[in-house]
């Protein structure tokens, strides 16, 4: 359209081009060159995710069978990290808030790297279930219109609408500001935020929805409680901070971007009240668990002391609780979390802590004792191990091209030129 | 399409064109499927035109709908479908009903725990019934062994050898209690199980995706899915089959006692109501004042396991 | 917002017009408020047993006036040595001396195998049940003969709780199925009147242990079991 401006110094081919094509070619330049140490890390992850891939196959042929689920304890590795990728997402965007709610502008920079990370752990979370499911050639029963969709009755329904409506937002705003940036206009604040106030609301209701999956089960008294959804908002909204001062730290190293000291200490102190809340959920948790021994208390006597002998997950979320409680202690005090090494090392700490809390104990012990009281214990398998490392593997791609492609047109170097 | 039909309601007419459309789809990639199919015959004069038909009936099976949602004349393709199919692999003939939900019928469950010896010949029996998978012993039906003086069922065990009954120990059954008002049915996401008119809650196993939510939200632990690929020995195979009971299930989906829709729903007693030597287990028609199962209602001491969970069990204990 | 409640309120529409199998979800009765109305006879929508009940010979059971209308496995047609007139050819006292000189030459007496083991010595011997004067028929306590097809009344007698829970249907075995017509084991059927205890033996088959089966090793054949 614009072409009819100048057509005669643009060539027949260059005429051709959209913009927005012109925009995918010079996304696809910039996250296919850059320098050696790059070619390496993304060479390590398609190794990784082509190990992922040759577990998954393995899946497919043999059934769920080569995956240490069994009938008493049927979610396994994949929800688990399915659940905390969920809260991944949510809190990556949750970070927009203060941007434009707020109006502080500390957190701008933190926005685009947000939504990319959410975007990654949507990916993340979505093939999760979809490495979790008996037969994912069937997916297609699950789709509105074309198969039974089980709305509003069933929860997984709601989680599937939310989840891809999450996913869809957070590749639509940043596109839009992206792309506006790239043909060099400023981003319409009428279009964009309402949608960024949309994705708030949405990244809340995102990781509820997960939550109510399973709190809604009276069979399974270790997650029916209320407590559950918040609790899940509260350590995401810990791990994801955490999450981003780890990255923020990286790309200021590695990339153009300039990310302000700013940035990071509001992070930083988002960070540091989330996990100050996470530790009072806890101990809510334990006290109604143990003040009384009841049998609904079996699931978290297993997780935190083991039932008669089987003790598997006993080290782990003791391990989760002793990380999450020294982070918190580093962060709480004032001259320990301004210390740049200091708070990489609490931030660390918390991240693994949740991961391991999220990743072991929120899933498992729901299924422990099953509901006759059995214990059949659970590990995941190497092909569960390979799967779920190839699908993170994954994740860290989708992720490193989207930063990859979004900082230079962010930073104004990649814009649209008809040469 | 839906403009030859006068007046299809507005359910009628979004089914309608689904199918169709699924029909269409279906349509065009089997023909596709015979193309390979003549092409591979023309190719290799040996490759017999059974594969050719199988491989026919394995993508019609792949595109095939919502049992609940089928007409009489697509559940009974089904059917064929799926007989024909067992006969091209085996050699040998099932057959797949699908009677359906009676009016006036409601089934119901009784237990006598003071009867139970532990036997374990019900579940011997529901096995041998139901085709269940051999290779990891799945199994319907749970006998507890308590001990007396309480009824814990997390200090009982239902992994005893020994000779029964054992001094100081009562024994319970339990397997899905066909719940009034069911946790696992609301939680399917595609509605591949449901509860039937008569009190049956039963498994789509073609349309069921195994997320294995139901497996969760079962307070009874009543639902076993399939790990691996079942393996029933062919000459154990049960030939009487229902559509939604005990016809072969293949890995990946969840299946659960269906109180031998395949016997009751012609009359008979379940599998495990036959095969217990003690009369512990009564079956019938809770809607006849006249059954046995509404005389133990009236004059015995019943219970329901959980109650307190509003799931409403169709499954009653009761003691002498 | 308002284009958030646009969306939300879209995305609400589409999915209520979905496909569904269940055109009325959470419709669930309390299971006995759906007893309680069904007061009125039922036709069981006319299933029947009688197929499967493959013609077994019945008696019809007398003395349950609450109970519809009931029957009994016929034993006299099951039961191998009967009429006993086969054998009892003779009166008693006759075959009983004929019995000890043969137990004197090392052989076996009459019905060497049953030994009762049912209730004390001093409430019960043979001829509680067995009618001396008649030997194809049971009596009952007042010496009234009762056909070995009802021995259930002679059972009454003492065990009324079980024969009230056997006519009701909270004890024995009903034959061929659920549906009418109601034909139930005798007492007979199942217990050895003799010996009438059921006795302890294996299980058909182990309880499932391990569940990651790989470990596991199905057993299914008891050492006990003789089958």
């Amino acid at each position: 359209m614009s072409a009819t401006l100048n057509p005669i110094t643009i060539p027949a081919e260059e005429r051709l081009r959209h913009p927005l094509v012109q925009f995918f070619l010079d996304g696809l330049r910039e996250v296919t060159t850059g320098s050696p140490k790059y070619h390496i890390w993304m060479a390590s992850l398609t190794l990784l995710m082509c190990l992922g891939a040759y577990a998954y196959s393995i899946q497919l042929r043999e059934g769920l069978t080569v995956t240490g689920m069994h009938d008493h304890v049927s979610w396994g590795f994949y929800i688990s990290n399915f659940t905390f990728l969920v809260g991944m997402a949510a809190a990556a965007v949750i970070l927009v808030m203060p941007t434009y709610v707020l109006k502080d502008h500390d957190f701008k920079k933190a926005v685009l790297v947000g939504e990319a990370l959410a975007v990654a752990a949507l990916i993340m979370a979505l093939s999760f279930v979809v490495a979790d499911m008996g037969g994912p050639d069937r997916l297609w029963h699950v789709i509105p219109m074309i198969g039974v969709f089980n709305w509003p009755a069933s929860m997984l329904t709601w989680d599937i609408l939310v989840l891809n409506g999450y996913l869809v937002l957070n590749l639509l705003i940043p596109f839009y500001l992206l792309y506006s940036r790239y043909m060099g206009r400023e981003p319409d604040k009428r279009i964009y935020v309402p949608a960024v106030l949309l994705s708030i609301l949405w990244a809340v209701s995102v990781h509820l929805v997960t939550a109510f999956l399973y709190a809604g089960l009276p069979a399974r008294p270790f997650w029916n409680s209320a407590l559950l959804g918040p609790r899940f908002l509260a350590t995401a909204f810990t791990a994801g901070p955490a999450m981003m001062i780890l990255v923020l730290r990286q790309l200021r190293k590695h990339t153009d971007i300039d990310v302000a000291q700013a940035t990071i200490d509001k992070l930083a102190t988002v960070t540091t009240v989330g996990a100050q809340i996470c530790l009072i959920m806890l101990a809510s948790e334990l006290f109604v668990e143990f003040y009384r021994d009841t049998h609904h208390g079996l699931g978290a006597r297993y997780l935190f002391f083991g039932l008669d002998g089987h003790t598997r997950l006993v080290p782990w979320i003791w391990t989760s609780i002793a990380m999450s409680v020294t982070a918190t202690a580093i962060l709480s005090v004032h001259p320990l979390r301004q210390t740049d090494r200091w708070l990489k090392f609490a931030c660390t700490l918390l991240f693994l802590g949740i991961l391991i809390e999220k990743g072991l104990g929120t899933i498992i012990p729901g299924f422990i004792p099953e509901p006759w009281g059995r214990i059949d214990e659970y590990a995941p398998t190497w092909v569960e191990l390979c799967v779920t490392l190839g699908i993170w593997a994954m994740g860290t791609f989708v992720f490193t091209i989207l930063t990859k492609a979004a900082i230079p047109v962010e930073l104004g170097n990649l814009k649209y030129r008809r040469r | 399409m839906s403009e030859f039909n006068p007046n299809p309601s507005g359910l009628h007419q979004i089914l309608n064109r689904q199918v169709d459309r699924r029909t269409a789809v279906a349509t065009a990639a089997g023909a596709l499927v015979a193309g390979l199919g003549l092409l591979q015959t023309a190719c290799s004069p040996l490759a017999a035109a059974e594969s050719k038909e199988k491989a026919q009936l394995n993508w019609e099976a792949f595109f095939q709908g919502n049992y609940r949602l089928m007409t009489h004349k697509e559940k009974d393709e089904t059917v064929h479908r799926l007989e024909r199919l067992h006969a091209l692999n085996t050699g040998n003939q099932v057959r797949i009903g699908t009677t359906a939900a009676k009016e006036g019928v409601l089934y119901g469950y009784a237990f006598n725990i003071s009867k139970c010896r532990g036997y374990m010949d019900c579940v011997k029996a529901c096995i041998a019934e139901n085709n269940q998978d051999r290779k990891s012993d799945m199994r319907y039906i749970r006998i507890h062994e308590h001990n007396k003086g309480q009824m814990s069922f997390e200090a009982a065990e239902d992994s005893f050898y020994h000779e029964v009954p054992a001094a100081g120990h009562f024994y319970m059954g339990t397997q899905c209690f066909h719940c009034q008002n069911p946790p696992c049915t609301q939680v399917c996401p595609t509605q591949a199980t449901w509860l039937e008119p008569d009190g049956l809650v039963v498994v789509d196993y073609n349309w069921c995706i195994g997320c294995r939510y139901c497996i969760a939200a079962c307070p009874y632990d009543a639902r076993r899915f399939n790990w691996g690929d079942p393996q029933v020995p062919e000459e154990e195979v049960n030939p009487n089959q229902h559509y939604l009971g005990n016809r072969l299930r293949r890995k990946g989906v969840v299946e659960k006692c269906t109180f031998c829709i395949q016997r009751s729903r012609d009359g008979k007693n379940p599998a495990c109501v036959e095969a217990c030597p003690t009369g512990s287990r009564t079956f019938g028609n809770l809607l006849d004042p006249d059954s046995d199962l509404r005389w133990i209602l009236k004059n015995k001491k019943v219970f329901r396991l959980k109650e307190d969970l509003g799931t409403e069990p169709k499954f009653w204990y009761y003691m002498d | 917002m308002r284009r958030a409640c646009l969306l939300v309120l879209t995305t609400a529409v589409t999915f209520s017009a979905c496909r569904r199998a269940d055109p009325k979800p959470g419709s669930s009765p309390h299971v006995l408020e759906t007893i309680a109305h069904a007061q009125e006879p039922n036709s069981n929508a006319g299933l029947s047993s009688e197929k499967h009940l493959d013609g077994a010979p019945r008696v019809t059971v007398a003395g349950y006036p609450d109970r519809p209308a009931f029957s009994a496995l016929q034993r006299t047609k099951v039961m191998q040595q009967y009429p006993c007139q086969k054998c009892h050819t003779k009166t008693l006292d006759v075959l009983r001396a004929q019995s000890q000189v043969a137990v004197a030459q090392g052989k076996k007496a009459s019905h060497w195998n049953v030994k009762l083991v049912h209730a004390p010595a001093v409430t019960m011997d043979c001829w509680t049940c067995h009618d001396q004067k008649n030997l194809d028929a049971l009596r009952t306590l007042r010496d009234a003969p009762v056909s070995l097809d009802h021995s259930y009344q002679v059972c009454a007698q003492c065990h009324s709780r079980q024969a009230a829970d056997w006519a009701g249907g909270a004890h024995g075995k009903r034959q061929g199925g659920w549906a009418p017509p109601r034909v139930v084991a005798s007492c007979a059927g199942c217990h050895n009147p003799h010996k009438p205890k059921l006795e302890p033996r294996w299980p058909a088959m182990a309880g499932r242990r391990d569940l990651r089966f790989e470990s596991a090793e199905p057993q299914t054949e008891s050492p006990g079991a003789n089958r």
